[in-house]
């Protein structure tokens, strides 16, 4: 009988650890299909032309920097067509148009959604389901339907090829996604909670900001990486309307990296590296602030 | 001589959509007093409570704050101190920041922030809790950071909202002899909302019942037990409630009871005063369960009825008997434990029997 249950125990034991193994093992392959690309990426990038189109693909290299001194600009690619006639080509002036946009419409979108859908989710108001809707009914169709519209009615109305044009197309965008977030975030805090801070002599904006958006910040953080990862990453807009003086990032790397003789890759590989950093960095400072923990178990019912 | 009251409601009135939350509720109440919202949910108690405080606005009737007219003053110039119902602690403050955090909209400066919070920390006995946040804290702590939040600005008038309804049935005694503990050291004038009539009973100068929106009863806890307004007051308040029995008057001291047909002897004096009340008949007679007395022989002041249940408490039995569907409720000593289906005399006190207008449902002796 006790021998009988050692087994039993035993046997259990050793599944919890075949148990593990096999998690570990998936994780690992999903984690490797993720990290390679990029691994991939950072090999090439420290590579000549001739040793990235080696037939046999070497691990053991003299790595050069050409890729990077090409996107800092301080020598030429020499590849024929590179970059774009009349454009604004620069790898660094891009990078920053790119964060410069990138942070206004965070903090602009961030900003107007949470205002929205503060009153949308606290006031009585008429029809605000339908409101709701129409809100998002702005995502409901694929972006590339409206680029010719919209870049023409960007033509018309001098806006096209401006920061501020990109400002409202772009905040415009993402409005849709954080008044849909922020509001979902307002709605689960209880309203007994602004009460609470008026009976302690705070007004209702003051009550908002010392005592709402604190237990919102959640979704202040994850509307914020949301909208920002859009915005960094957009090309279609980015393409057809910043012809000549804001040209961001996404463009710039397709346009260095294509010559007459076809993909540079080594450009190509170094440009997208850099280009990834912010997001990493940004992610990786507002990671803390993802955890929805601090807000649960204190007001039940 | 007009005494000035600290919180006066005047036929106030608050509505939502249809439905009336509070009818015409008129009430005053002394500066220091303890007074206790009572009512099933739904009676309107916490509507009122939230239009003292300025969290509704009522649709009628005025609100007075120590004199003064604070219908539309918003809640923070009103001067009051809130604890809700689950406590609405901030989750991402410490206990310190939470109590702090009244004084911080004053712009208190930081040594006497720091000295009111110790102060009304010490008085409730939470300082070596103060550096948790809400979610490492008991439902007592919780219970006490949020008075400590409340009190801390020293209010003129001190709300609660079924502070207790969230405990455990153990903590529940000690919370409740805390809050009136830390009433009788302050004075603050205090209005506590709860639909526990023996919590009411225990911690109240006085006691509002309400029912339907409307006020029914304010008076101290004796006068609501043994002079209820109504047969809803009489019901309410009291574990079990009065027992009730239609009745009417037959000739000079014999009441007819709606119990198939059965009579009861009663003193001449009770048979004059209802008989001067004009009303005779239609008459609803209320009984508290102590006030009935059990006999085995016949006895010309009582009526016989069938025992049913005995429920044994410890210190006391419920009896539960029957006459055809009607049923009463006798609360007696510990050892009178009659076998169920036995039939038992049942006398009550005549001083303590209550007459009720049956359509009107008011107390009318």
């Amino acid at each position: 009988m006790k021998l009988d249950q050692a087994i039993r125990r035993k046997r259990k034991k050793g599944l919890k650890i075949a148990g593990q193994i096999v998690i570990f093992v998936v994780i690992a392959i999903v984690f490797a299909a993720y990290i390679f690309p990029i691994f991939w990426m950072g090999v090439t990038s420290l590579k000549t032309k001739v040793q990235i189109f080696d037939t046999k693909p070497t691990i053991f290299f003299k790595p050069t920097l050409k890729n990077y001194r090409i996107f800092i600009g301080t020598e030429e690619s020499g590849e024929v067509g590179a970059g774009r006639a009349g454009a604004a080509t620069s790898f660094i002036a891009a990078m920053g148009r790119s964060i410069l946009i990138t942070v206004t419409v965070t903090i602009l979108s961030l900003l107007l959604g949470t205002m929205a859908a503060y009153i949308l989710s606290r006031y009585k108001m008429v029809a605000k389901d339908d409101l709701m809707f129409v809100i998002l009914s702005t995502r409901m169709l694929p972006p590339i339907v409206v680029l010719v519209p919209i870049s023409l009615l960007f033509t018309n109305i001098g806006l096209k090829d401006t920061f501020i044009g990109f400002l409202l197309l772009y905040t415009m965008f993402n409005m849709a996604f954080s008044v849909w977030i922020m509001k979902s975030f307002f709605d689960d805090v209880p309203f007994s909670f602004e009460e609470a801070a008026m009976c302690d002599g705070y007004t209702r904006l003051r009550a908002l900001i010392k005592v709402v958006l604190p237990m919102v910040k959640p979704g202040l953080a994850a509307t914020s990486i949301f909208c920002g990862i859009m915005v960094w990453n957009e090309f279609l807009f980015a393409i057809v309307i910043g012809t000549r003086k804001w040209v961001f990032m996404p463009p710039t790397i397709f346009t260095m990296s294509y010559g007459t003789e076809g993909i540079i890759w080594g450009v190509l590989a170094s440009s997208s590296l850099i280009y990834i950093v912010p997001v990493v960095v940004f992610v990786y400072l507002v990671r803390k602030n993802l955890l929805r923990g601090i807000t649960f178990g204190v007001i039940r019912g | 001589m007009y005494i000035m009251s600290m919180i006066r409601l005047v036929n106030l009135t608050k509505r939502f959509g249809k439905t009336v939350a509070v009818k015409n509720a008129s009430l005053e109440i002394e500066k220091g007093e303890f007074v206790v919202f009572l009512g099933p949910s739904g009676c309107g108690k916490t509507t009122t409570l939230r239009c003292i405080a300025g969290l509704e606005n009522p649709e009628e009737g005025e609100i007075y704050i120590d004199g003064e007219l604070v219908n539309d003053l918003p809640t923070l110039d009103r001067d009051v101190g809130f604890v809700f119902q689950h406590y609405a602690l901030f989750p991402h403050m410490t206990a310190y920041q939470n109590i702090s955090f009244p004084l911080r909209a004053m712009k208190y400066k930081k040594a006497s922030i720091e000295k009111e919070v110790m102060k009304v920390a010490g008085l409730l006995r939470i300082r070596d809790i103060l550096q948790l946040r809400p979610s490492h804290l008991s439902g007592g702590d919780l219970q006490s950071v949020a008075l400590a939040r409340a009190l801390v600005i020293k209010p003129k008038v001190f709300l609660l909202d079924e502070p207790l309804s969230t405990l455990d049935a153990e903590f529940r005694e000690e919370a409740r002899t805390m809050i009136k503990k830390t009433h009788l050291e302050i004075g603050a004038t205090t209005i506590y909302v709860t639909h526990d009539q023996m919590e009411a009973m225990a911690i109240a100068d006085r006691i509002v019942t309400m029912n339907f929106g409307k006020i029914q009863q304010a008076e101290t806890p004796e006068n609501i037990y043994h002079n209820p307004a109504n047969m809803f007051v009489a019901n309410f308040i009291g574990s079990p409630g009065m027992n009730f029995v239609d009745c009417a008057l037959e000739g000079k001291d014999t009441m007819k009871l709606g119990l198939d047909g059965k009579t009861l002897k009663v003193n001449e004096a009770i048979a004059k005063k209802i008989h001067s009340t004009g009303k005779e008949s239609n008459l609803v007679m209320g009984v508290r369960p102590e006030d009935l007395d059990l006999n085995m022989k016949k006895n010309e002041y009582g009526f016989p009825m069938e025992v049913m249940i005995v429920e044994e408490l410890g210190p006391e039995n419920i009896i539960n008997l029957r006459s055809g569907d009607h049923t009463l409720k006798v609360l007696t000593d510990p050892h009178i434990v009659p076998k169920s289906g036995e039939t038992v005399w049942v006398v009550p006190d005549q001083e303590r029997i209550r007459i009720f207008d049956k359509e009107t449902q008011v107390e009318i002796l």
